[in-house]
């Protein structure tokens, strides 16, 4: 077989990395050109038409809060639902009382 | 496989090398190989005029392709704002179109869905919201039902003699379709049992959104709707039983 | 004419070539042949689904929405890209010859290959919701890391090819190294622009971007990489084994060239009415139908090859595969212009010839080539003949059944039929789905014939590959000859090489 004069080492290297350099180059300019390109305000419909959503969202959700709220009328007080257990246990009406009837399944289970 | 190569510099009476035993060890080992022909690529028979004749033939049709559109660069012209595809019945394009009552009253009623919540289905409302059924701000004028919906109402307010006292947020805003404001001035003037019977045209609706412009912003009172029931619409109502398209409320000029 | 004597030293070369690549290929074409089968299976259960809706309910995985994307990705990317490359890095070694010193890395490449095409496959079946998530977008439905991980692996099997042709043995460059060199540089570009704008910018991207993208890679895939490795073997096999020069040297430039300069602009049409400039939408239409052109110019190249000398074409399966290819080609290439006429664009926009038509050329011209490559390359590198030339027979038979099916039904008949009654403003969309149900039948059923051809090519393959086919000096070949036994004449091969060339086909 004739000798292949094309056939060196640095020939094979070269090409390993210029191949290599080729793609990456194209997708860095890439990056850079659609960067550089594009605008920097994106409208998106469903963008803005979340935003009024969420105006109201925010707006049902504080007026409905505020019914929760700690309120004291004469003798009747509302509490938040958060502060219902702590206050129950302090006035002691959640408190577990002994059954009369024992244990079910017992012979003395009425 | 190792097969010593031949060596051109030995010459066949070399002792050392059979050369036919080489080759049919070659042989052997890679037949499939061996039975291999050179691929040739140096055919030159010309290429025949036919050939040419059908790539013409598909270069014009791509030409014409790429050339039907009159306009390369831009969508202006391509894309139409407000493009409403028409029906097509056996082939023939057709337009949707309808009476105007009927259109009307399909429409109103669909519109109408939302305000169901409060002034009830048959518009007879309840104890905080005050009637359409009979109610003057909505038989004695189109302005006043419509300024009402577009600007919402506040403040105490007497309807057929009951009096309310509640808050109506905007319902329609002023770029809101014509067609869909006449339709529903139809509607509420003829349903629950009024009976005004006037059909307004969608470009009548002009004149009261320039009203809505004048005025200052926020919602109406009373005393301003009551002003808005005495003022009434200029121009041609239109007739009844006339064709309108269904989608854009265009007039349809029926042949005789 | 044909060289009777063989060359030892060319014969040496080879077959220390063949010997090289014999891993990396025969894996390439095992595991290639295997995901066609899993995509034919996929393909069955996605349009059964289009008429049967009942099949296979009981799991999720098998609905529409995800086996669809299955099917079509592991069609492309297991099977697709992976007879490609065993072809290109089979084809570029022996055309530049070379040895290949790194069949390692390229075997260990394709092993990673082959496990991210699996993954990708079951994070579209199984319907995750995470980053790993089937992106839905055709063609691209892999997960983006794992179309990222492809796009890398693929260099590290591209890039030998390169250098391969790169420090070639001097001497003229064969048209086939053209091809391939153009599909190994067009298939990184096209995976990364298709990856970038279609995936990595799909957040902050245009979402008209990404569309457009995405239809101009589907095409561009078609087009740049799938039919130059196709055109490229098939230049290969056709002189080959029918001992006859190329045609036209100058027509086969010519298609060449036509295809570089033409392929690139196709894909658009598919987003005609949408609102991206009007040139580009025109352009690719009248692209897709310029594509006739060089799909002239490969068909009647091969054709007068192959018919040059007719007894090749009676008896070898790897010519016959070609040819079938070419016509599949020509059938591809003018259904895809006919569905890309602005006038037919308003029935096919959104109907199943789309689709049709993708099946079409994957399967009817691709494919097609493929198999004949694959026929004429493995008995090369394992050593073996094929054992059942009934098997091969089936196989080119019920794959030609199967694609005129697919192209008949699908593209053609029921692509006009569902895109028409789709534009009948008044009509739901369940009456265009209704109508397609016959055709929706023709494509399940050419699919079943394509998965048993696949089936039987599978197992045949599989005994080639555990190295259980015939050990014989003689090919297997279609049809038998008038005097001597299916596996050729008896006899010594010195006294045989005097018989009449039909010794020298395949």
């Amino acid at each position: 077989m004739e000798t292949n004069l094309r056939d060196t080492p640095l020939r094979r290297f070269n090409t390993f990395w210029w191949g290599l350099a080729l793609f990456v180059v194209f997708g860095i300019i890439c990056f850079i050109i659609k960067n550089f390109i594009q605008s920097d305000e994106m409208y998106s419909v469903d963008d803005e038409r979340g935003k009024e959503r969420i105006v109201k969202r925010e707006q049902v959700e504080a007026a409905q809060a505020a019914l929760l709220d700690y309120k004291k009328e004469g003798n009747e007080v509302q509490l938040p639902p958060s502060a219902l257990f702590s206050a129950a246990s302090e006035l002691k009406i959640l408190e577990t009382q002994p059954a009369d009837s024992g244990v079910p399944h017992n012979k003395e289970f009425k | 496989m190792s097969v010593q190569p031949i060596d051109p510099k030995k010459p066949d009476l070399e002792e050392s090398t059979n050369v036919a035993e080489q080759h049919a060890a070659v042989t052997r080992a890679s037949a499939a190989a061996t039975r291999e022909q050179q691929v040739r690529e140096n055919g030159l028979e010309p290429v025949s005029i036919w050939i040419f004749i059908a790539g013409s033939i598909v270069a014009i049709i791509a030409g014409s392709v790429l050339f039907s559109s009159n306009n390369l660069f831009g969508y202006d012209k391509f894309v139409k704002a407000g493009y409403v595809q028409a029906d097509e019945v056996g082939g023939v394009k057709t337009v949707p179109m309808g009476e105007v009552e009927a259109v009307y009253m399909a429409k109103g009623a669909s519109s109408y869905n939302k305000c169901k919540g409060c002034h009830q289905p048959d518009g007879k409302g309840n104890a905080a919201f005050p009637p359409l059924a009979g109610s003057e701000y909505v038989i004695d004028s189109p302005v006043s039902v419509l300024m009402a919906v577009i600007n919402g109402v506040e403040g105490p307010i007497t309807v057929s003699g009951k009096s309310f006292n509640s808050k109506m947020d905007p319902q329609l805003n002023k770029s809101t379709d014509n067609l869909e404001m006449a339709a529903l001035v139809y509607y509420l003037q003829n349903s629950f049992g009024n009976k005004v019977g006037k059909i307004y045209t969608p470009e009548q609706m002009n004149q009261v959104k320039a009203m809505v412009a004048e005025r200052p912003e926020g919602l109406c009172s009373a005393a301003e709707l009551d002003k808005f029931r005495k003022i009434q619409l200029e121009g041609d109502l239109f007739e009844p039983g006339t064709l309108i398209n269904k989608k854009t409320g265009e007039v349809i000029e029926q042949e005789k | 004419m044909a060289t009777k004597i063989p060359n030892i030293e060319d014969a040496q070369l080879r077959a220390d070539i063949d010997r090289s690549l014999r891993h990396p290929v025969m894996f390439f074409f095992a595991s290639g042949a295997a995901w066609l089968a899993v995509s034919l299976v996929l393909g069955i259960i996605a349009s059964a689904k289009t008429h049967s809706p009942d099949f296979l309910s009981c799991c999720a995985c098998f609905n529409v929405g995800r086996t669809m994307p299955a099917h079509m990705s592991t069609l492309i990317y297991g099977w697709g890209a992976q007879a490609a490359f065993g072809v290109i890095i089979w084809l570029m070694s022996r055309l530049s010859r070379q040895e290949c010193k790194k069949s390692g890395i390229i075997l260990a490449a394709g092993h990673f290959w082959n496990l991210m095409v699996a993954i990708g496959t079951l994070c579209v079946l199984v319907g995750s919701n995470n980053f790993m998530s089937g992106t839905g977008i055709v063609w691209m439905a892999f997960p983006k890391p794992i179309m990222i991980a492809l796009a890398a692996t693929y260099f590290l099997i591209g890039i030998w090819a390169v250098i391969a042709f790169r420090v070639r043995r001097g001497g003229h460059i064969y048209i086939s190294q053209w091809y391939l060199l153009a599909a190994l540089f067009w298939f990184p570009w096209i995976m990364i622009s298709g990856i970038l704008f279609s995936q990595i910018y799909l957040g902050d991207g245009h979402p008209l971007m990404v569309t457009a993208s995405t239809a101009w890679f589907r095409s561009a895939l078609m087009f740049l990489f799938f039919t130059p490795v196709a055109a490229a073997s098939a230049y290969y096999i056709a002189p080959k084994v029918s001992g006859r020069p190329v045609y036209s040297y100058s027509l086969a430039i010519f298609g060449f060239w036509a295809l570089a300069i033409v392929g690139p602009w196709a894909g658009m049409q598919r987003m005609m009415g949408t609102p991206i400039p009007s040139f580009m939408q025109f352009l690719s239409a009248g692209a897709a139908v310029l594509m006739i052109i060089p799909a002239i110019a490969l068909f009647v190249n091969i054709i007068k090859t192959a018919n040059s000398n007719k007894d090749a074409m009676s008896y070898s399966p790897s010519l016959r595969f070609t040819v079938a290819g070419a016509y599949g080609m020509l059938t591809f290439t003018v259904l895809g212009a006919l569905i890309s006429l602005p006038g037919a664009l308003q029935y096919t926009q959104f109907s199943t010839a789309q689709y049709g038509l993708e099946l079409t050329g994957l399967l009817g011209f691709f494919s097609m080539c493929m198999f004949g490559a694959i026929y004429f390359i493995v008995p090369r590198i394992t050593n073996r003949e094929w054992i059942s030339a009934s098997m091969i027979s089936q196989h080119f038979w019920l794959t030609v059944y199967g694609v005129t099916f697919i192209a008949l039904f699908y593209t053609l008949l029921g692509g006009f039929m569902h895109g028409y009654t789709l534009e009948q403003v008044g009509e739901p969309t369940e009456a265009a789905v209704g109508r397609l149900y016959p055709y929706a039948i023709g494509l399940t059923t050419g699919f079943v014939f394509l998965l048993i051809a696949t089936f039987m090519f599978c197992c045949h393959l599989l005994l080639m590959w555990l190295r259980l086919g015939r050990r014989s000096s003689h090919p297997t070949l279609l049809a038998r000859h008038a005097h001597a036994s299916p596996h050729g004449p008896e006899g010594d091969l010195d006294k045989l090489e005097s018989l009449d060339s039909n010794a020298s086909a395949n």
